[in-house]
């Protein structure tokens, strides 16, 4: 599909060169090569060319200024886009010798036809050397050099020693023959980038200092560590789906001993509360919350579960699903497939790619893609994996998925009407088509091949976008050519520590969640208001970014806050529940939306019954009847109920607000009933907290 | 490859008549509006700015020349463009012992390539003007000296008293930046 990596990192040397007019025989040779050899070298090459010349051309127009959107520098003109780049003055220049021309042409018109030529060619030289004058008019003056800090390195430490390259960059060696004045230049040894071999002993370190790197070059200092209300908040959302409840708040905050984080984490992923998120997650991306080709939602929910209990190796998981076989009853992995099986395939090739491998590739069904060198030929080549595969009814009229023996090619049209083969292959490797060949099976035992897959960059980027609310490549299904990451030597380095473990779904939980940038408050400061990928930036997780409650997890929230005795939610009533919000789309990808924005009246509002009810009635076992009949005043119901909710302890200004209410409504009420009111003003600060965006957020 | 015999400049002296007054005014302001991406797609075919500029102005001074043969409406730059792909060849023939020229096979493959791309060469531009903005200023500052007019890498590292593989890799890391922003850019225009 894509060229690969080390191609790529040799062409854009060579493009570097060709640039800096640096290129051996050999060199040139090479780069001609390649360029003609394929047609994403050929896009590369243009696109190189388009950047050097522009930034030529412009130098050249302008005095010296290249352009820029900003207004920082005083001198950045602004333009209109369709402008010619010679300024106004020029062209009225140009067209007052054109007229001059004119007018001298019609003087001499029926004259010798030597004479016209001859006009015609002095109008064209004096265009010429008015666009020639342009040109070369533009050495910068004295003034403009004593501007720059005539030495960088005292301003900033990229430019004092060669900074260790990103491992798909590497320098060229110096060619000596080029030294300006003549002389030999003492030859540099270049800087080899780390074996791809090793990886760093503490994966933890490597990806806090690779994050530290990136702020000191974006000039931002990372926000605050997080405290612990916060933190715990998130690491439970994040690890077990649900808040923690008041009592391990309480046990959190009253520990005093160092490493505490840590067993935390070591706590929640051990815990079924993990396993149970987790499946919940995947189950999701699998097969979406209302997909009506679903065999049995539930037994594919349980075997996700069963796989992260386990500890199952992400690779053999994906390998179940891809390759499937058999009954839903007999093996629930299969519930995948026969989820996405209609329409010829499509959906099944365009959700495992998109899932597992995080590229889109559902707009290649009809034509290449737009802003990468995939193509529609490469779509359906990785269609024709699945084109041995049929879903039936087996004699219990299960959905039973069974491999049959088909070889061959798949046939697609092109958008011009023409018919073409597409044989199965992946990123160049094509497998035999005989129908004898299992192709499912071939297939996931190819994207799971190297030390770097794509398989495991994209389940690394999903992850860390889980936990740290962005991903190094955002959207984090997008990955490719097109959209690169952010941090590409953490993405690659974690991948492949990833791969080198055996696919360890655990470790690489835990070694993100230990990471620097995992303890962060969502507190902005001065200088990180910048990093906000919301907005479309490159994330530098320099704070932690806040992210809406799923549905699932509002609703585990809700029970952990409402009940005092820790039980976990019934899934059956969560699945009836949730499926009150999701609406289905007949799309090529079997698409749902979502009606649940994080927003808890809207939750409650469509809620009739038994969880509200629940929820706000004292009875024993709750929460609200708790904090009502535990001892203390005001203050202390108020925070056992925020503990609860919003798992910190109200400011005093909160404590404040909520008192004055409630103090107005018992003081209004008549003696006899004034119990009763208070009883209802708690319930009524309860609602509050429960109803605030706070509640349904991860910090 | 379009027949060179279509330019054989004697048929187009004999074919020159009195009453051919020169261009107008709307030519001449699409021949401004065109220069910049002639030159670059000049550059694609040659790899060497002052090639380039030079083989711009002899394109400059045949279309000028030919200015009644261009019919308004149609795609100026298609029709420069191959005027350019002329003056890109004859201008190999000239320079036949540089052994640092691109084959015709490069040139004919990069041509077609490079006039379709050339479409989008003006929302590069946009993008890259973005992106000029957010670097940081000593990177852009790099920039614009390495770009002056008559400077290169070497020129710059004398300038600022810094070792020539130093400058080398920051300008290759920048210029790698900014094409990675501009590839952003321009995903980020188009799905507005």
């Amino acid at each position: 599909m894509a060229s690969s990596r080390e191609v790529k990192t040799e062409l854009l040397e060579l493009l570097e060169g060709l640039c800096e007019e640096r290129l051996t025989a050999d060199q040139f040779a090479r780069l001609e090569h390649l360029v003609v050899k394929s047609r994403s070298a050929r896009k590369l090459y243009l696109d190189y060319i388009h950047l050097h010349g522009t930034l030529l051309w412009d130098a050249a127009q302008s005095d010296g200024v290249i352009l820029t959107n900003s207004n920082e520098s005083s001198r950045a003109r602004t333009r209109s886009v369709d402008s010619p780049h010679v300024s106004e003055e020029s062209l009225a220049k140009q067209e007052s010798v054109v007229s001059v021309g004119l007018g001298n042409a019609s003087r001499w018109r029926g004259k010798k036809r030597s004479w016209s030529i001859a006009l015609s060619a002095v109008v064209c030289l004096s265009l010429l050397t008015v666009l020639v004058w342009q040109w070369e008019d533009s050495t910068p003056t004295d003034a403009q050099l004593a501007e720059v800090p005539q030495n960088p390195s005292d301003q900033d430490p990229m430019y004092d020693v060669p900074r260790e390259p990103a491992p798909y960059y590497r320098p060229f060696p110096i060619d000596r023959s080029i030294a300006a004045d003549g002389t030999k230049e003492t030859p540099v040894v270049a800087v080899i980038p780390p074996e791809s071999d090793t990886l760093p002993l503490d994966m933890v370190a490597f990806v806090d200092q690779g994050l530290q790197d990136s702020w000191t070059v974006a000039g931002v200092t990372p926000s605050v560590v997080a405290d612990d209300t916060e933190w715990l908040r998130r690491v439970y959302l994040d690890l077990v789906g649900q808040i923690p409840s008041a009592s391990e708040v309480e046990r959190f905050l009253a520990d005093g001993s160092p490493g505490k984080r840590k067993r935390i984490i070591d706590q929640l992923l051990s815990s079924e509360g993990f396993d149970r998120h987790f499946a919940t997650v995947w189950t999701n991306l699998l097969v979406g919350r209302s997909n009506p080709r679903i065999g049995n939602r539930n037994s594919l929910f349980q075997y996700l579960r069963n796989a992260f209990a386990e500890n199952q190796p992400w690779d053999a998981t994906v390998a179940a699903f891809i390759s499937a076989e058999g009954s839903i009853d007999a093996n629930p992995a299969a519930n995948f497939l026969v989820a996405h099986l209609n329409n010829q395939a499509v959906p099944a090739t365009a959700i495992t790619a998109r899932v597992f491998l995080s590229t889109q590739v559902q707009c290649m069904q009809c034509h290449n893609h737009p802003f990468n060198d995939w193509t529609q030929q490469d779509f359906w080549e990785m269609n024709s994996f699945f084109q041995q595969t049929k879903m039936v009814r087996n004699e219990e009229g299960k959905p039973t998925l069974v491999s049959e023996s088909i070889g061959g090619p798949t046939l697609f049209e092109t958008r011009n009407g023409l018919m073409k083969a597409a044989y199965p292959k992946y990123l160049e490797r094509q497998i035999p088509d005989e129908s004898s060949v299992n192709r499912r099976k071939e297939f996931a035992r190819l994207i799971a091949e190297g030390k770097e897959p794509q398989l495991a960059l994209a389940f690394v980027n999903r992850t860390w976008a889980q936990l740290l609310g962005a991903g190094f490549t955002n959207p984090i299904d997008d990955m490719g050519p097109h959209n690169p990451p952010s941090h590409p030597e953490i993405l690659q380095t974690l991948s492949r520590g990833f791969v080198a473990s055996g696919y360890d779904v655990k470790a690489l939980v835990r070694w993100i969640t230990s990471t620097k940038a995992y303890q962060l408050s969502s507190r902005v400061n001065e200088t990180n208001g910048i990093d906000d990928p919301a907005t479309g930036e490159m994330p530098l997780f320099s704070r932690a970014y806040t992210k809406p409650m799923t549905v699932e997890q509002v609703y585990d929230s809700l029970i952990v806050a409402t009940r005092s005795e820790g039980t976990d939610s019934q899934l059956a009533l969560r699945d009836k529940w949730v499926s009150q919000f999701v609406r289905t789309y007949e799309t090529d990808e079997n698409d749902e939306s979502i009606h649940f924005q994080g927003s808890v009246p809207a939750a409650l509002a469509l809620m009739n019954g038994e969880v509200v009810k629940d929820s706000l009635d004292p009875q024993p076992g709750t929460t609200l009847h708790q904090a009502l009949a535990a001892p203390g005043g005001d203050e202390v119901k108020l925070q056992s109920l925020a503990i609860a909710t919003l798992n910190r302890r109200l400011a005093e200004q909160e404590v404040a607000a909520f008192r004055r209410l409630i103090r107005q409504q018992i003081s209004a009420a008549p003696a006899p009933l004034r119990k009763r009111v208070a009883a209802e003003a708690y319930q009524d600060a309860f609602w509050a907290l429960l109803n605030s965006g706070e509640f349904v957020t991860v910090p | 490859m379009t027949s060179l015999d279509q330019f054989d400049s004697d048929l187009e002296i004999r074919s020159y008549t009195p009453e051919n007054t020169g261009p107008g005014p709307e030519f001449v302001q699409e021949f401004t509006r065109n220069q910049r991406r002639l030159y670059l797609y000049i550059l694609a075919q040659v790899g060497r700015p002052t090639d380039a500029e030079e083989i711009l102005q002899e394109t400059n001074l045949v279309v000028w020349r030919k200015s009644a043969q261009f019919e308004p409406g149609t795609s100026f730059f298609a029709w420069t463009s191959r005027v350019a792909l002329f003056e890109v060849l004859k201008h190999r023939e000239r320079r036949a012992r540089d052994k640092l020229r691109f084959s015709p096979e490069f040139v004919e493959s990069v041509a077609e390539e490079a006039l379709e791309a050339s479409e989008n060469w003006e929302e590069r531009r946009k993008a890259l003007s973005i992106c000029m903005g957010k670097l940081r200023p000593q990177d852009r500052e790099l920039i614009r000296r390495r770009y002056s007019p008559g400077e290169n890498g070497i020129s710059v590292a004398e300038d600022l008293g810094r070792p020539i593989n130093a400058v080398y890799q920051s300008l290759g890391r920048i210029r790698r930046a900014l094409m990675e922003c501009v590839n952003r850019q321009l995903s980020a225009m188009a799905s507005q």
